[in-house]
C-alpha cells in the first residue's frame, strides 16, 4: 500500500481515527507521518495510545498540533505532548488544557476532582478557564480571619490578634444585622 | 525468615493473595521525569530525601541503579517497585520501609509513586498508611494541584486522586472455567481493570491477576476503594463456589495430588510449571484436601521468580541454575 499522501513510499504508518462513532482510516509512510508529528504515537505502543489520543485527530486537533505555543513551564508544544502520550509539567495542564480536555473526558468522563487535596492551599494551580477571580462570601472572610487569628495567638502576637478579633466581630455584627 | 507481607496469608487469602495502594504525586516547579534533565533529577531527589529525614517511617533508601541487576528485579518481582524501574538509571532512587510494606519511588513516571502492601484483602489499611505518608510529606513539598483535575499526573490517565488500589487475586478455578474473558468485560463497566499478573497479554500465569481502579478523577479514593473492595468480594465468591464444583470432578482432584507429587519430587522446574503447580497446590491446601500451610505456598509463588532464587543465592543463575534451584527450594518448604 502507498502512502496517501505523497503516493510515493510504502505506507507504514496506519491511523485509525474515530469522530462522533465514525471511524476513518489514513495510511501514510514514515515521513509523511513524522510532518504531521505523528511518528513515535505509532510505533510501540500503537494500539493502546491510538485509541487514547484518538480525539486528538479530530480537525481542531489537527491544528492544534501545528501550533507553536509552547508551556511556560517546560516549553512542550502541544505536539510534542500528543507525539509521546505524556504531559510535558504540571504547568502544561494550564496551557494546553482547552486541547487536553477531550482525551481527559474520554479517560475520566466529564467529572471534577473531589478526592484528597494537599493542606497547602497556596500550591493551587487552576486553568484558565476557572481564572476569573472570586470573592470571597463573609463566612470565608470570617474563617480565613480565625485561622490568622490562631496563627497570632500561637506566635502570641498580642497586638495583632486584638486587630483580628475586632475585624471578626465587625463582620460577624454585619451578618447578624443582614439577618 | 522474613515475615513480610508478601509471605504471608491475611484476610480472604484463600483468594486474595494481597493488596496494595499507590498514589501518583508531582512536585511545581519541575517538569515531569521524561523532560527532566540530571540535575534537576538530582535535585528533586535532594528535596525528598530533605523531606523524609527524621520522618516516623524510618525509610531505607535503596540506589537501585548501583544494585546488582537480579536484586532489582527481585524487588519488582516482589511488587516493591515497578519492573520499569528496575531498569532505572542514576536519576531515581527507592525508599523502603523496614517491613517493606510502604515503598517510595522517586523519579519514576511521575516525581512520587509511594505504595503500601499488605497480605491479604486490607485495602482500608493500606490506604490510612498511604495516606498518613501523603499528608507528611504534602507539609514539606510542594504538590502540583488543581482544583478541577486534582493531582497533577505526567499521564492523564492518573489525574484526580492519582491513585490505584488493586489486589492480586488467584483465580485458578474462574480461570478453569474460562469465565475471566468475561470477568474483565464486567469489571471494566464498574471502573475497574482486570489483567493477568504473571506472563504475557491475558495468558496468567498460575491464575494471578491484578483487579484495579481504573479512574481516578470525579471519585474520592475511599469510594474507589469500596467499589474496588464489594466487586474483589463477589469474585472472592465467585472463584470460592467455583472451586467446590471443580474440585467435585475426579479427575481435577487427581490433578491437585499429582501437582503435589511433582513438585515434592522434581529436580528441575522451570518458571512456568512451577507456578501451574503451585496454584493446583494453593486450591488443594485451600480446599482442606492437602494438608500443607497455605503460607508456604503464597511464599513459594514469590521465592520461585527467577530473580528472587538468584538474589538468595546471592549470585546470577543461568535458566539450567535456577530450575534446578527452584526444584531443591520447592522440595525443601513442601
Ligand atoms: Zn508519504
Ligand atoms: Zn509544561
Amino acid at each position: 500500500m502507498l502512502c496517501q499522501q505523497c503516493k510515493q513510499h510504502p505506507a507504514t504508518t496506519h491511523i485509525k481515527r474515530t469522530v462522533n462513532g465514525k471511524t476513518t482510516e489514513a495510511h501514510l509512510c514514515a515521513a509523511c507521518a513524522k510532518e504531521q508529528g505523528l511518528s513515535p504515537l505509532f510505533g510501540g505502543m500503537a494500539m493502546d495510545m491510538n485509541n487514547f489520543w484518538g480525539n486528538l485527530f479530530s480537525e481542531p486537533n489537527a491544528a492544534a498540533l501545528r501550533s507553536t505555543k509552547t508551556c511556560n513551564g517546560c516549553g512542550s508544544t502541544f505536539a510534542e505532548i500528543a507525539n509521546t502520550g505524556k504531559v510535558g509539567c504540571p504547568a502544561c495542564y494550564d496551557t494546553f488544557f482547552d486541547r487536553l480536555q477531550p482525551t481527559i473526558e474520554r479517560i475520566h468522563g466529564k467529572a471534577v476532582h473531589v478526592g484528597k487535596r494537599p493542606t497547602d492551599t497556596r500550591l493551587t494551580v487552576t486553568e484558565t478557564a476557572e481564572k476569573a477571580p472570586k470573592t470571597p462570601t463573609k463566612e470565608e472572610k470570617i474563617k480565613a480571619l480565625k485561622a490568622q487569628l490562631d496563627d497570632c495567638i500561637k506566635a502570641q502576637e498580642y497586638e495583632k490578634c486584638a486587630a483580628l478579633r475586632d475585624e471578626i466581630q465587625a463582620l460577624s455584627k454585619g451578618e447578624e444585622d443582614a439577618q | 525468615m522474613s515475615t513480610a507481607w508478601y509471605r504471608q496469608v491475611g484476610s480472604e487469602g484463600d483468594v486474595v493473595l494481597s493488596t496494595r495502594v499507590r498514589l501518583a504525586r508531582n512536585l511545581t516547579g519541575f517538569p515531569f521525569p521524561d523532560r527532566m534533565n540530571a540535575a534537576q533529577k538530582q535535585d528533586l531527589k535532594d528535596k525528598v530525601f530533605a523531606a523524609l529525614k527524621d520522618d516516623s517511617e524510618s525509610l531505607r533508601l535503596f540506589d537501585v541503579a548501583a544494585l546488582p541487576r537480579r536484586e532489582a528485579v527481585s524487588l519488582a518481582e516482589r511488587h516493591l517497585i515497578s519492573p520499569a524501574f528496575a531498569e532505572c538509571d542514576g536519576g531515581s532512587a527507592l525508599f523502603l520501609s523496614e517491613d517493606e510494606g510502604l515503598s517510595l519511588m522517586v523519579n519514576e513516571e511521575d516525581h512520587l509513586r509511594l505504595q503500601t502492601f499488605g497480605a491479604g484483602l486490607c485495602l482500608e489499611d493500606c490506604l490510612a498508611r498511604a495516606d498518613e505518608m501523603d499528608s507528611r510529606l504534602c507539609d514539606k513539598l510542594h504538590f502540583a494541584f488543581s482544583d478541577r483535575l486534582g493531582y497533577l499526573t505526567q499521564c492523564p490517565t492518573n489525574l484526580g486522586t492519582g491513585m490505584r488500589a488493586s489486589v492480586m487475586l488467584h483465580l485458578p478455578a474462574l480461570t478453569e472455567s474460562k469465565t475471566i474473558p468475561l470477568l474483565a468485560g464486567t469489571v471494566s463497566k464498574l471502573g475497574l481493570t482486570i489483567r493477568g499478573l504473571y506472563g504475557e497479554g491475558t495468558r496468567a500465569e498460575g491464575a494471578v491477576y491484578q483487579l484495579s481502579n481504573q479512574v481516578t478523577l470525579g471519585i474520592t479514593e475511599k469510594e474507589a476503594v469500596e467499589n474496588l473492595k464489594g466487586v474483589a468480594m463477589q469474585i472472592v465468591g465467585e472463584e470460592r463456589r467455583a472451586r467446590e464444583r471443580i474440585c467435585r470432578d475426579p479427575a481435577y482432584e487427581d490433578r491437585i495430588w499429582r501437582a503435589l507429587g511433582v513438585l515434592k519430587t522434581a529436580r528441575l522446574l522451570n518458571h512456568k510449571e512451577c507456578m501451574r503447580l503451585l496454584s493446583l497446590v494453593q486450591i488443594g491446601a485451600s480446599m482442606g484436601l492437602l494438608d500443607v500451610p497455605a503460607e508456604t505456598v503464597t511464599a513459594l509463588l514469590t521465592d520461585v521468580q527467577p530473580a528472587t532464587l538468584a538474589t538468595a543465592a546471592g549470585k546470577d543463575l543461568d535458566a539450567g541454575e535456577r530450575d534446578t534451584a527452584r526444584a531443591a527450594l520447592v522440595r525443601e518448604r513442601l
